[in-house]
């Protein structure tokens, strides 16, 4: 009798110990479909163009920019400093490492933000989280940076200064500032002399009637 | 109180509180949560295929109750201002409540596809992934933009992953040494010959005073 309350007893422990550590164990941090959706429905995962440009032209050390499009695109163009991670090699053994690590922020970037957010998609799902993507990737880029639009006349100032700025961080990917003012050059130049004649004024007799005073 | 009584009495307290330790246990963990059916590894082997997008152009739209359900994922308020014809509204934050799990699983059982849409191509890829990563089956997204304007709704093809711009070329172009002419502004001066006036004598007639 006493064994078999032992035994009872025992059994208790066990199973009440293995489901109140369960949930323990299963942390607010443990990715679920539920806390995956959450993530990929917010916008906290991009970075904009303007922010990526003002990173890299600070050399700022703690920006990893990974291309994520083939190696002949990569080869054709890619902002300088990235390094060429194609997307079917993203999963690859090789290259967890550098995605998984707490040091630095990677940014995923390709043509627009549909194979970057993939490959955030599926590093995030494997607890990857230092890990943001260029908003409208490249496109956005050459047209925010590279070949910003000129504002109009009736811009703010701070639109006027937003364009200059990235005009001016354009020089630093490559793209002179082609904008300035032509040189505009006084010259003396001889020229035939418009003659400019002034014709005499006839004065008009004035009769002087004879006859005395 | 004799040593059988108390080590009685301790047992009982001992057996409540493991039931009560149990009990909490049990009500935390969250059994209808979904759980993951696919790995990373397998759904990137999915995207590599290419085959999760589909073309506008490519579905009959006057079919779509026996082929396929349009899912719009956009919000009520966008939904209700246009949509396509037959199109199923479940909103993309709330896409794994049961019941619109529930809703797809059973479009499944029918076997038909599940086209799903947004603004854009890229918000409907995170509805297309975790509902993916969650076993729903035969998933696809629209490769359209879609807009409201001119009180119509619009829909647009979108070219996924282009680069709109030779941006090697344009770079190139921006630094070949422009020829600037100097734009010379004369400066005239012009000289004024002034023709000295003859004056005219007058001729004063004789006589008078």
């Amino acid at each position: 009798m006493k064994n078999k309350n032992l035994l009872l007893f025992l059994v208790l422990l066990v199973v009440s110990s293995v489901v109140f550590i369960v949930p323990l164990l299963t942390s607010d941090e443990e990715i679920t479909p539920s806390t995956q959706l959450a993530a990929f429905v917010s916008s906290e995962r991009y970075i904009s163009s303007d922010d990526l440009a003002n990173y890299l032209v600070n050399k700022d050390p703690s920006i990893v920019l990974i291309d994520l499009r083939t190696e002949a695109d990569f080869n054709s163009y890619h902002i300088p400093t990235a390094i060429n991670l194609p997307f079917d090699q993203l999963l690859s053994d090789e290259n967890q490492t550098l995605l998984n690590q707490q040091k630095q922020t990677i940014v995923f970037y390709s043509n627009d933000h549909l194979l970057a957010d993939n490959a955030w998609f599926l590093t995030n799902n494997l607890g990857y989280n230092n890990i943001i993507v260029l908003k409208d990737g490249l496109n956005g880029f050459y047209n925010t940076i590279l070949n910003p639009v000129l504002p109009t006349e009736l811009a703010s100032t701070e639109e006027q200064e937003l364009y200059l700025l990235r005009k001016a961080s354009g020089i630093f990917f490559g793209v002179p500032y082609n904008n300035a003012p032509e040189k505009v050059i006084d010259k003396v130049v001889e020229k035939p002399a418009v003659v400019k004649t002034v014709e005499p004024v006839k004065k008009v007799k004035v009769e002087i009637e004879e006859g005395g005073c | 109180m004799n040593e059988i009584n108390l080590s009685k009495l301790l047992s009982g307290i001992l057996i409540v509180a493991i039931i009560l330790v149990g009990s909490y246990g049990l009500i935390s963990i969250d059994f209808s949560a979904e759980k993951f059916q696919k790995s990373p590894a397998e759904i990137h082997q999915q995207l590599l295929k290419n085959e999760h997008l589909i073309n506008i152009e490519d579905i009959n739209l006057k079919d779509s109750i026996n082929e396929f359900v349009l899912v719009d994922l956009r919000t009520k308020s966008d939904f209700d201002k246009g949509h396509f014809d037959n199109a199923l509204h479940l909103y993309a934050p709330n896409i794994l409540d049961k019941e619109y799990l529930n809703i797809l699983k059973k479009i499944n059982k029918e076997d038909k596809s599940i086209i799903l849409y947004s603004h854009t191509p890229q918000d409907a890829m995170s509805s297309w992934y975790v509902l993916n990563s969650v076993g729903i089956e035969n998933l696809k997204v629209l490769n359209v933009n879609t807009i409201f304007y001119n009180n119509s709704f619009n829909v647009t093809p979108f070219n996924t992953e282009i680069l709109k711009t030779d941006i090697a070329q344009f770079i190139k172009e921006s630094n070949k040494v422009k020829t600037v002419p100097e734009v010379i502004k004369p400066i005239i001066k012009p000289v004024q010959i002034v023709k000295p006036v003859k004056k005219e004598k007058v001729e004063v007639e004789e006589g008078g005073c």
